[in-house]
């Protein structure tokens, strides 16, 4: 009976040894309190904003850092810190939604085309040139300008070009998964394409899938906040820290925590990304097997 | 054909396995035929790029890159080669099983090792998933591993090289194949744990009755473990036999040097034989005998004349136009072993 319970907390014993392993590295434990923060003022700014971030205060118009205001105020006196604070709901939005479409297609079409390859991998390795030959940013304002200017659409016109990206990482490490010769065991004892690809091969493959999704989820926050700042994204006076930014850059001079106070916040949030993404590509990197 | 008292479960008829163009093909595997009886063990000795891989490839239909396979292949009377993917997924796995040459990577790392027998059992028997893990626990022991119940939740980096080979049996076992296609299995086990997994197929093939081909290039593997013995060169079948007729009286002038090349009885230092040159690429097979670039016997009209497998004494087939030659060349040495 013992023997039995032991076994049966082995799996769980596993989970917990990543963990420790995880936490024991600086950067992963920066990288999560960043975000962890990041996604708690995401879900709950009221809690954490002192102001409305709409509500405008003409006798405080453009004021400094103070006690009062530590982010300062704006042109029409709203307090800066709580408009980042709110904005944090929309830019951690953009963070996932701007990329978990691009990653669900992407890996679905990247580990259907890996496996079969031929005539279906031809044509998607063109597509995938099409894309790819246009810049990333020009593509997407494209598509933005015409589906017109709005979160949604910017969603929309992100995943259209990003999928083309976890797609390819995809198929690679698909490819080289199929090679194992687990995935002609598979096929031997008579278990469906489907089954091999989702059950064996893509648990096999995703670790660097994933470890790019956290990075690319920091692309897209300053993504979303380049297209904000264009006027393409988010609209004001919704709070979105490229709109901010934008609100602010007439008054650089003079009113420089304006841009300032939101540019740390997608710097800080970008940073978090990438220190849990790292942290990921280190511990999730198979070891001499 | 060769002749087995058993009823003939697996009956290969002019098995062809070609790639590449098909102006320009590359015949991997040549006009090969072969019987396998119930509970027989077959032997398919070659070196590297004789087409015996591709030959346990082609019966299972998981020929990749894409190849063209021709010539009947009758499984209980059933011909497998025009089988759609779907009905050979049944058949797969069911009732012909297949284990691989390294139980390093035959293992998917990332799933327990019960898990992946049960998956097994998922896929083929109606069983509830009491009665998965009780028949996965049955099968870890019937293979020999230490403590089954215990290991059931053990992932396969937690299992030394020949237990891996054992669990990819189990696993390979799960729902009662009658035919096992053993792919080298022991080529990546030192010499000790071989001997393990070899009796270990050996003694399941006879309690089952289940039929095993035995792809390998090692002849004391055969000498050991087959009923039966067939040896290819260069995509074809050069002999067929008893293992016992093949080993004491080879014939054609390949199984000839084959055996040779075996070191045993010598004098340290004594140079080996070896068979000169290397196999011929498949692009560059002759019209004629595969085997007559390295030949010692071979006359003028090999590389142009194919010769056929002809019966050659009681149970034996062999394909070779200087019987005699050969006999005379390698001497009455081999015969005395």
């Amino acid at each position: 009976m013992t023997v039995l319970t032991q076994t049966h907390s082995r799996t769980r014993g596993r989970l917990a040894a990543f963990l420790a392993r995880a936490f024991a590295r600086p950067s992963f434990v920066i990288g999560i309190a960043i975000l962890g923060l990041s996604l708690a003022l995401a879900l709950f700014p009221q809690l954490f904003a002192p102001y409305d971030p709409l509500a405008f205060d003409l006798h405080a118009i453009q004021q400094g850092p103070s006690l009062a205001h530590p982010f300062g105020t704006d042109n029409f006196g709203r307090d800066v810190l709580s408009r980042v604070i709110w904005a944090y709901r929309v830019d951690m939005q953009m963070a996932f939604f701007a990329t978990i479409f691009a990653l669900l297609i992407g890996l679905t079409a990247g580990a259907f085309v890996g496996y079969y390859g031929g005539i279906a991998d031809v044509i998607f390795g063109r597509c995938v040139d099409a894309i790819i030959t246009f810049p990333f940013l020009v593509l997407v304002i494209a598509i933005v300008a015409v589906l017109g200017p709005g979160l949604v659409n910017m969603y929309v016109a992100i995943t259209a070009v990003n999928w083309v990206y976890y797609a390819r990482l995809t198929r690679a490490e698909i490819m080289a998964q199929k090679a194992n010769d687990y995935a002609a065991a598979g096929r031997v004892l008579g278990y469906s394409d489907r089954r091999i690809i989702f059950r064996h091969l893509l648990p096999n493959a995703i670790s660097p899938i994933l470890v790019y999704w956290m990075t690319d989820m920091a692309l897209a926050i300053l993504l979303g906040s380049s297209l904000g700042y264009l006027g393409l994204g988010a609209q004001p006076p919704a709070a979105e820290w490229g709109v901010l930014i934008a609100e602010g850059r007439n008054f650089l001079m003079t009113a420089w925590w304006m841009s300032l106070m939101p540019g740390i916040a997608i710097v800080l949030t970008g940073l978090g990304f990438s220190l849990v993404g790292d942290a990921l590509a280190d511990l999730l990197r198979p070891k001499g097997r | 054909m060769g002749t087995t008292e058993k009823a003939v479960v697996l009956d290969v008829r002019h098995l062809r396995t070609e790639f590449g163009p098909q102006d320009r093909p590359l015949v991997a595997v040549d006009d090969v035929s072969f019987q396998v009886g119930q509970g027989e063990i077959l032997g398919l000795v070659g070196e590297s790029g004789s087409g015996k891989s591709i030959t346990l490839r082609s019966i299972l239909g998981i020929i990749r890159p894409r190849g063209r396979v021709a010539g009947e292949i009758l499984w209980n009377g059933q011909d497998l080669v025009p089988l759609d993917e779907a009905r050979l997924r049944r058949i797969r796995g069911r009732e012909i099983a297949m284990i691989f040459q390294e139980p390093m990577s035959s293992l998917n790392p990332l799933l327990t090792v019960g898990l992946q027998i049960q998956e097994n059992l998922v896929a083929h028997t109606n069983l509830d998933a009491k009665a998965r893990k009780a028949r996965a626990i049955e099968l870890l022991d019937l293979v020999g591993i230490p403590g089954a119940r215990n290991r059931l939740d053990d992932f396969p980096h937690e299992f030394s090289g020949g237990m891996r080979q054992r669990v990819m049996i189990a696993i390979a076992l799960a729902s009662n194949p009658k035919l096992l296609l053993a792919d080298e299995p022991t080529t990546a086990l030192d010499v000790t744990i071989q001997d393990q997994i070899l009796r270990l197929i050996q003694s399941l093939s006879r309690d089952l009755g289940m039929a095993v081909i035995l792809v390998t290039h090692d002849m004391g593997v055969v000498a050991e473990t087959c009923d039966r013995v067939a040896v290819m060169y260069g995509g074809r079948l050069c002999e067929v036999g008893t293992t016992t007729d093949v080993i004491a009286d080879a014939r054609h002038p390949y199984s000839l040097g084959l055996l040779r090349s075996i070191p045993r009885d010598v004098a340290p230092r004594t140079p080996l034989y070896s068979i000169p040159g290397a196999p011929p690429a498949l692009n560059a097979l002759p019209p004629g005998c595969a085997f007559s670039a390295r030949c010692p016997v071979a006359g003028r009209e090999c590389p142009d004349l194919r010769p056929t497998l002809e019966a050659s004494g009681s149970s034996r087939l062999v394909a070779c136009h200087h019987l005699q030659d050969a006999q005379a060349h390698f001497g009455p040495r081999e015969a005395a072993q």
